[in-house]
């Protein structure tokens, strides 16, 4: 993709002019290597992912100020490489205000705080086509119990850019987290605008332009050994609404044993409803965290698929 | 922070590489390895106020608890004495360590008390109440090793972390 080789190449030469400041980075690497079998598909294996994230605080007399981050992966066996952010943020007191400009997150739903990206199972956001990224402005913040973010983006996600400054799509999100462990937290999210998306909710080809009007709600409770993850809302396209739900539960039943749960349907068409539904476990091993479910999904098709993931994570302080 | 530091009007974030031979030291004097991911620096928050003075530090530990990680912060204040602390991430079965009557109990406790620092729950302690314990103990031993005792005379102005 050009748009993410030339974007990637500027946010590495970024932060590389910056090492000499004095600053704090964090970097992460992960791996996700997937093997299945589905009625529809057969047997598969592929590296899902190579990627890696890296910020970069930089302070000056009064604070934190400056923070660079970019995010990229090698996807599908190498096959696609997708940068998922990379922008600039100037951060206000405390954060109370933050405002960020270059491939920004974008402030909607589970995702603010979560991702199903390295999870075995089907993402919530592909057929909904949300965008995860977009390149634009943002500014976000925490005030109190609230946190707020708002997106002035281009509407093109994660795909080429045509021109500037297309489309364009607004996005926020007014979140709650009434207690300080953070136990359980709310979220209204709306965005409204053109979005640019293919169904795998990134830049996998096949991207389509779609006028859309969409709400959500969300919810995490984190209840003793459980966390449980719901977001459900609409989306207006063509004059008409398509409703979306979807649930997840994680529940550490052992030490060394999570089980892990997840549905979604959506609304497609008319009267068309696609849902999927997976169970799972997760294990901790010494190097890897392995997982491994069952996922059921019905489209226009009925298709059975078990999967097992070995997923990896490094991260450090530089 | 602003629950520990309700005066902050900002922090910076500080990054202190550990030496091997630092290692050695806080993990001796704290009775345990630091975790994966721990061993290497040493990452602090400096308390601001409006002139960017420091007002105190706040600190972020992870110490593995029976089901997964325990994250918890905890705010000293300039007499590096411990002035709050609180649960942030958890999914313990036992909950004793997340009560306030636990967590008080280590208001107070200093870098110099960190070597004898023991479970406050005693014979009663759980999972959650030593890791909480340790975490704090593997802490207060780093703040000693890598910036208390690499401090300039006090006539000197103090570090600025990087």
């Amino acid at each position: 993709m050009r748009t993410a080789e030339w974007w990637l190449n500027a946010a590495i030469l970024l932060c590389a002019a910056a090492t000499s400041a004095p600053a704090s980075l964090s970097v992460g690497l992960e791996g996700d290597a997937r093997a299945g079998y589905s009625d529809h598909d057969g047997a598969d294996a592929a590296i899902d992912s190579i990627g890696g994230s890296a910020r970069k605080v930089f302070a000056d007399r009064r604070g934190d100020r400056v923070i660079l981050f970019a995010q990229g992966e090698w996807a599908d066996d190498f096959s696609e490489a997708l940068l998922h952010q990379a922008y600039a943020e100037w951060k206000g007191p405390m954060g109370r205000w933050n405002v960020a400009a270059g491939r920004v997150p974008l402030p909607w739903g589970l995702r603010t705080a979560w991702s199903p990206d390295r999870l075995p199972y089907g993402s919530p956001y592909d057929w909904t086509r949300t965008l995860e990224s977009d390149n634009g402005l943002l500014l976000r913040g925490t005030l109190d119990v609230w946190d707020y973010g708002l997106a002035l983006t281009q509407g093109y996600g994660m795909e080429n850019i045509e021109e500037f400054p297309g489309p364009g799509n607004l996005t926020g999100r007014l979140g709650l987290t009434p207690d300080i462990e953070g136990s359980f937290t709310l979220g209204l999210s709306l965005a409204t605008g053109t979005a640019y998306a293919s169904e795998h909710g990134h830049g996998m080809g096949g991207a389509m332009a779609e006028e859309r009007t969409a709400i959500a709600l969300d919810c995490t409770w984190n209840a003793g050994r459980g966390t449980y993850r719901f977001e459900g809302g609409g989306r207006e396209t063509a004059e008409r609404w398509h409703g979306t739900l979807f649930g997840a539960a994680d529940y550490a039943l052992l030490p060394k044993l999570t089980l892990q749960a997840a549905g979604q349907v959506y609304e497609h068409g008319s009267s068309h409803w696609y849902s999927r539904a997976y169970g799972g476990v997760s294990i901790p091993l010494p190097w890897f965290t392995l997982r491994g479910g069952y996922e059921y999904e019905k489209a226009e098709i009925e298709d059975h698929r078990v999967v097992v993931q070995l997923y990896r994570l490094f991260s450090f302080v530089r | 922070m602003t629950r520990l530091f309700p005066e902050a009007k900002d922090y910076r974030t500080v990054t202190v590489p550990i030496p091997p031979d630092a290692l050695a030291r806080i993990e001796k004097r704290a009775g345990a390895a630091l975790l994966p991911g721990q061993r290497e620096q040493y990452q602090y928050f400096e308390m601001l106020d409006g002139d960017g003075k420091v007002i105190g530090h706040t600190q972020a530990m992870t110490q593995k608890g029976e089901f997964g990680a325990i994250e918890f912060v905890f705010g000293m204040d300039l007499q590096r004495r411990v002035n709050g602390l609180y649960i942030q991430r958890q999914r313990e079965r036992d909950r004793n360590f997340r009560e306030e009557d636990f967590l008080a109990r280590f208001r107070g406790v200093a870098p110099a008390d960190a070597d004898t620092l023991a479970d406050p729950a005693g014979d009663s302690g759980s999972t959650g109440t030593r890791a909480v314990t340790l975490g704090v103990r593997k802490a207060l031993i780093e703040f000693d090793e890598l910036v208390l005792k690499k401090a300039p005379p006090p006539t000197e102005a103090a570090p600025r972390g990087g």
